[in-house]
């Protein structure tokens, strides 16, 4: 049985609350929310201050400046700048929280091809983390083996270890199923089921041997509405899936992921297929995602790495060249490396 | 104009009207025996056709009622079997191509598709029919059935193939074991593709003869029992059309020109299906 935790602060309002709002004024209100809230140490107040000014137009436009530092003019955008900005961040040191995915020494092999050598990062709870580099240099592997969708390759083999909350995903006692289950998974591409709206989102609590009508009704109200879709769908819950747009079906999708309650969510380029607006639409989910889950996201927009995640990691040839917080990674970054990738010298 | 060009122009033009050619010898002999199927058998058909029972020799009229009936309990019993088996079978050759063991079945479907179809009939003969020393509608429905395996199996496997990775994936990672992810999200993605390649198979066994001729036999009564002999319309224009009797051959005919209609519209039932199918897909 699925038990909906009542950790979420908006598990105990009226499901239907959100629906007749529309997205925006539902923002407002999270915020006003998650402001309510007392802060941790850690946690980065970045967009906040910036973003409650300014309307989706100009965030867009202003992207990397939305670093944590969000006193800066917000005019002043280009990397080459923010580069040469040699205030530092109020946010360094080390984190001050226990690591929800704990990885070490993790290699990964297809066949004989080594394709990640030696990583070794902490993911920290219910932040955005994400992962950036140059294609091929084995972001989706890594990400694909912390819920281990890997398996499925014939001749692919890992070593090293990644736990989750301390348990090791790839232990002997791991159960796939049971691990799939609490790390949701939206992929590249979307790629909602055959099957009606409502049977999508249903799919992962049926599997997880749920029955109730009205359980099922209020969850999938939920997590539709979480995945800023509801209003859009709601009158035709029974279509089919696929006459949705190419936005609302990653929306979907990720509404597919929240409904079984994972505790994180990988996204691998869970945009790039999609327009600046359904794009902007997803990120500012993610940033709202973020109070509940933890997220790991693998993109190729530097702007959006900077505008949606709290840590930032670089990856190059299968290896984890830096790792940090992402106002470091893209304003102070200690590797060459990591410094021509992110002012765009190459990749 | 050079005289390489010229030739080659030449070579091409040839090669145009070659194929050209055997487009109209391949169509020539469709075409004939479409029409005269329709010129003989349209004009024999009539109601009594399909009501009534067959008539003693000498007396005109009567139907095929009763063979109509048995073909469509024939190739219901041949789907009742060959779809599982080869549903299932198919399945496995798409989960796990790999293995030992899918290549044997893969092996064993393309030997038993090249089998003729009097050596399945003889095959159900031998252990359906001898054992109990009687002709019988199930008998002559799994000869049909085996028949249909290969190409059940054949287009379960390659749809199953078709269907894109990511509802794989999507399902696998909403904690779904590996058989819930193809039951809950594949097969029911390629069931319309595979129903169409049921449907194609349906066509084919429905005009066979030879695996009837001692599995269901004929029956000049009306049976629907399946420990019975049967008749069905393929024998029945057989033995008609041997017959030395005017009237028995424009019944022929007639049983000729429903059999071509039947075989006719499964397949394009089968068409539709397909576009549906592509138009599905590329939405
Ligand atoms: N199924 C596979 N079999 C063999 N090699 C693979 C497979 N998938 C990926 N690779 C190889 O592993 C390396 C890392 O690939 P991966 O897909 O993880 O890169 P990526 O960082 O996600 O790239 P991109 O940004 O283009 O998505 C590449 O060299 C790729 O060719
Ligand atoms: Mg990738």
């Amino acid at each position: 049985m699925m038990t909906i935790e009542m950790r979420r602060r908006d598990a105990a309002e009226p499901a239907g609350e959100d629906a007749s709002v529309p997205p925006r004024a539902g923002r407002a209100s999270f915020r006003a929310e998650r402001d309510a809230l007392p802060r941790t140490g850690v946690d980065v107040p970045f967009p906040d201050a910036v973003r409650r000014e300014r309307d989706d137009a100009e965030w867009n436009a202003a992207v990397p400046a939305a670093g944590p530092a969000a006193s800066s003019p917000p005019q002043n955008t280009n990397h080459a700048q923010l580069l040469t900005r040699t205030q530092p961040s109020a946010q360094e040191g080390p984190m001050s929280q226990e690591a929800k995915i704990s990885v070490s020494n993790f290699d990964f092999y297809y066949g004989t091809a080594k394709v990640l050598h030696g990583i070794n990062l902490d993911i920290p709870d219910r932040k955005v983390t994400a992962l950036i580099g140059p294609s091929g240099c084995g972001k989706s592997t890594f990400i694909r083996s912390i819920n281990r969708m890997n398996d499925i390759i014939p001749d692919a083999r890992a070593s090293g270890s990644i736990t989750i909350d301390g348990q090791d995903v790839y232990g002997g006692d791991a159960d796939v199923v049971e691990l799939r289950r609490r790390v949701g998974m939206v992929f590249q591409k979307s790629n909602p089921f055959p099957k009606s709206i409502y049977d999508n989102v249903a799919y992962g609590l049926r599997i997880g041997g749920m029955r109730n009508k009205r359980q099922l009704d209020e969850i999938i109200e939920r997590s539709l509405t979480r995945a800023a879709l509801w209003h859009e769908v709601k009158d035709r819950l029974h279509a089919s899936a696929l006459a949705l747009s190419g936005g609302q079906q990653q929306r979907l999708c990720i509404a597919r992921a929240l409904a079984v309650d994972p505790e994180i969510v990988l996204m691998d380029e869970p945009a790039s297929a999609l327009d600046p607006i359904a794009t902007s639409k997803i990120e500012e989910l993610i940033y709202e995602l973020k109070d509940n889950y933890t997220i790991v996201i693998v993109t190729h927009n530097m702007q959006q790495a900077a505008r949606v995640s709290d840590r930032t990691a670089f990856f190059m040839l299968g290896r984890l060249i830096e790792y940090a917080e992402t106002n470091e990674i893209f304003m102070n970054p200690k590797e060459k490396m990591t410094e021509d990738y992110v002012t765009g010298r190459f990749g | 104009m050079t005289a390489n060009l010229r030739r080659r122009k030449w070579f091409s033009r040839f090669f145009e009207i070659l194929c050209g050619l055997a487009v109209v010898i391949a169509l020539i002999p469709l075409a004939m025996i479409l029409f005269y199927v329709i010129k003989e058998g349209a004009g024999a058909l009539n109601w009594d056709f399909f009501t009534k029972m067959p008539k003693p020799v000498g007396e005109s009229g009567g139907g095929m009622a009763n063979a109509i009936v048995g073909t469509l309990i024939l190739i219901g019993i041949a789907a009742l079997f060959a779809v599982p088996v080869g549903g299932i079978c198919g399945i496995h050759l798409a989960e796990y191509p790999g293995t030992k063991f899918s290549s044997v079945v893969r092996f064993a479907a393309d030997v038993l598709n090249g089998v003729p179809s009097i050596v399945v009939g003889i095959f159900a003969y031998g252990i359906l029919v001898l054992p109990v020393k009687r002709f019988s509608a199930i008998a002559g429905g799994v000869a049909l059935g085996l028949l249909m395996v290969p190409i059940v199996v054949r287009t379960t496997e390659e749809l199953i193939r078709l269907v894109p990775g990511g509802l794989r994936e999507g399902a696998l990672a909403l904690g779904a074991t590996r058989s819930r992810a193809v039951f809950g999200v594949i097969l029911p993605a390629a069931l319309p593709g595979i129903l169409t390649g049921i449907l194609v198979a349906l066509a084919r066994v429905a005009g066979e003869t030879a695996p009837l001729l001692f599995t269901a036999f004929n029956n000049r009564f009306w049976s629907t029992s399946l420990t019975q002999p049967i008749a069905s319309l393929t024998v029945q224009v057989f033995t008609y059309a041997i017959s030395p009797y005017d009237d028995w051959h424009r019944q022929a005919w007639a049983g000729a020109f429903l059999l071509v209609m039947i075989i006719l519209t499964l397949s394009i039932a089968a068409r539709f299906a397909v576009r549906r199918l592509e138009r599905m897909n590329r939405s």
